[in-house]
């Protein structure tokens, strides 16, 4: 068990910096999810804590104790590859068992403890396979199991799922959760893809071209976005974003004939004249009878797509193309016009220089 | 795909003119000398041992297999002992030397041995050191760690770096995680380098010849033999080639193997 500090974290190869001083503290027990697109610097900075890459500048403390110079066998680290990286020369067996042959653990007791681990992961049938007779599902497991049978102070994941196909990648997303609620040893996991973030995080932290755009729960990400980057990278449909200005009044906001009004509270933020961006959530576009006392739009209904309970429906607003999440009993015809209204809680704001979102804190408690 | 006719005719062809001379010398190696010498080419004979016989009893051959044995089997430990290490500190430590060291190791190869051969007559006889089996081990050692590193550089290639960076996270040194991981993972490719050498320095005869006279290596026996006064003793000139080709000729199966695997690689 342990606690990871991240201090300023640099990366720096030659002139090109990857990481520009990154700050992330890891609770006890924590399941903490770096995600971003490719090149963001979150394989990177998941090398570094298990020490495969040099730190350029900033400090990693695990358990308080500084690590920088601590090479990575001495780190009580368990990491697990995005290709698997079993040792082709060696039975599924003695892959999980390696680890343990180091520390000269008994010869009963390392026995005992592959079976318990092969037994958890359902690998039992396997153990005599060597890597290439196993699936890429299979190899994943046994990758998992060689990282947990040292019972280390951390686990490291770099992308373990993204080479398997979708059935497996599921199956699998739900066992690493399994695992870690069974074991609550402090994990770090590198994805792209957010939904696996969504689902096994704790904590969430997107990253953006070497620098951290927002660390917070699924939720806060999802509901209270920290920036445009964060809003479009999570959630799936995407939300909503529209260039929008402030009204002189500064209680509206206006674009191309489409006016939608806000709460004072959330008004006194802005400035009249202010060009910003709003965003809303496919679900937080309603239909206008069921969401009552406010502004109803009509709306021009593009393309439906059934989805299974919920039906996406991709409407016109004006000049504006708007994707909307509804009760597929609720769903219109394509052609057909409706009237739709914006959900006021769903409403963020995001400062159209910037791409900073206004107001985020406040949300983000309602979240 | 199909082949036509008369691409099965000219495979038959070569085949047959790489193969009979081979053949040939095979089976003349068991004939006594009036079967060979006779005009008419005989295929039924009365096959004897009495060649191979006074091939190994031949004090030359003998000394020669030794020297062969002693000289091959150092230059090829060596070669091993700091080739494969090197070839391995080349892919992970060094890479950026990678392309610049083997076009050094390779431009060895590229010499012609007489040209090598004569500097070393030189500096050996200053050392005192001129025909004896140290300086040609010394010599051959060039040869087998340049080949040697050559070849094992695609083979330390080959082994994922992420196998090498898992054993380091559970604990391994970097040189346990060479002798557990990277070296049985890259064995198989590294066996094939290891024979490819032994085949260069086993065969090898024009170093040999230029700085030996008395502790020469079995190819300069069997070349000396043709040079043997009047009657030219052509059963004991085939049974010994036989007898030198013999061990390459047990690996080249090994050899095949590794070949096809290397090219495979590269594509």
């Amino acid at each position: 068990m342990a606690t990871i500090d991240i201090e300023k974290f640099v990366k720096q190869y030659g002139p090109v910096r990857a990481l520009h001083a990154v700050d992330l503290h890891i609770e006890d027990g924590e399941f903490v999810v770096l995600l971003g697109p490719s090149g963001c610097g979150k394989s990177t900075m998941l090398r570094m804590i298990a020490g495969l890459e040099e730190i350029s500048g900033g400090v990693l403390r695990i358990n308080g104790k500084p690590m920088n110079d601590v090479p990575s066998r001495d780190r009580d680290i368990a990491m697990v590859f995005q290709n698997y990286a079993l040792y082709p020369h060696m039975t599924a067996y003695d892959n999980i068992a390696f680890g343990l042959r180091r520390l000269k653990v008994a010869k009963p007791e390392i026995d005992r403890r592959v079976r318990q681990t092969a037994e958890l992961l359902a690998l039992g049938a396997y153990l005599d396979r060597k890597p290439r007779q196993l699936s890429g599902g299979q190899q994943q497991r046994v990758a998992m199991g060689r990282a947990m049978i040292k019972t280390p102070q951390v686990f490291l994941f770099d992308e373990p799922l993204s080479n398997l196909d979708a059935t497996l990648r599921e199956q699998l997303r739900v066992e690493v959760k399994k695992l870690h609620m069974l074991l609550r040893t402090t994990t770090v996991f590198v994805t792209h893809d957010q939904l696996e973030a969504m689902t096994l995080a704790d904590k969430i932290v997107v990253m953006r071209d070497g620098h951290v755009e927002q660390i917070g729960t699924p939720r806060e990400v999802y509901y209270a976005p920290a920036s445009l980057f964060v809003a479009r990278f999570i959630g799936s449909p995407p939300m909503n974003l529209l260039p929008m200005q402030v009204a002189p009044n500064g209680m509206q906001l206006a674009a191309d004939g489409l006016v939608i009004t806000l709460d004072p509270e959330r008004a006194a933020d802005l400035h009249p004249g202010q060009l910003v961006t709003l965003g809303i959530r496919p679900k937080d576009l309603r239909l206008a009878h069921l969401q009552s006392g406010t502004d109803r739009h009509s709306a021009t209904v593009m393309l439906t797509e059934m989805m299974g309970a919920e039906t996406l429906m991709q409407v016109r607003l004006g000049n504006t193309e708007l994707i909307m999440l509804v009760d597929d009993r609720d769903t219109a015809v394509t052609g057909s016009t409706i009237e739709i209204a914006f959900a006021p809680e769903g409403l963020r704001l995001f400062d159209a220089a910037t791409g900073k979102a206004i107001a985020s804190r406040r949300i983000s408690r309602v979240a | 795909m199909k082949r036509g006719l008369g691409g099965a005719v000219i495979v038959v062809v070569l085949l047959f003119a790489t193969l009979f001379p081979v053949l040939w010398t095979l089976l003349s190696s068991f004939k006594t000398l009036k079967d060979i010498v006779t005009p008419v080419p005989t295929l039924l004979f009365q096959p004897t041992w009495q060649n191979y016989a006074d091939v190994l009893a031949t004090p030359s051959v003998q000394h020669g297999l030794t020297n062969s044995a002693i000289v091959v089997g150092c230059s090829l430990g060596v070669g091993m002992l700091l080739g494969v290490p090197a070839a391995y500190a080349l892919v992970r430590h060094a890479p950026q030397l990678k392309s610049d060291v083997l076009f050094y190791v390779l431009s060895l190869r590229f010499m012609p041995p007489v040209a090598i051969a004569i500097p070393f007559i030189v500096i050996y006889t200053d050392l005192g050191i001129n025909d004896t089996r140290f300086s040609l081990i010394l010599t051959y050692c060039l040869t087998t760690i340049s080949t040697i590193i050559w070849l094992g550089v695609p083979a330390f290639e080959q082994v994922p770096r992420e196998i090498e960076e898992a054993a380091s996270l559970e604990g391994y040194t970097e040189f346990e995680v060479f002798r557990k991981v990277a070296l049985p993972v890259a064995i198989p490719s590294l066996i094939g380098a290891i024979l490819f050498t032994f085949v260069i320095v086993w065969n090898e005869l024009l170093i040999a010849l230029s700085l030996t006279s008395q502790n020469f290596t079995l190819p300069v026996v069997a070349a000396s033999f043709t040079t043997m006064g009047m009657e030219v003793p052509w059963g004991i000139i085939n049974a010994s080639t036989i007898l030198l080709a013999l061990p390459p000729f047990l690996f080249i199966g090994v050899i095949m193997r590794f070949l096809n695997r290397f090219f495979r690689a590269a594509h």
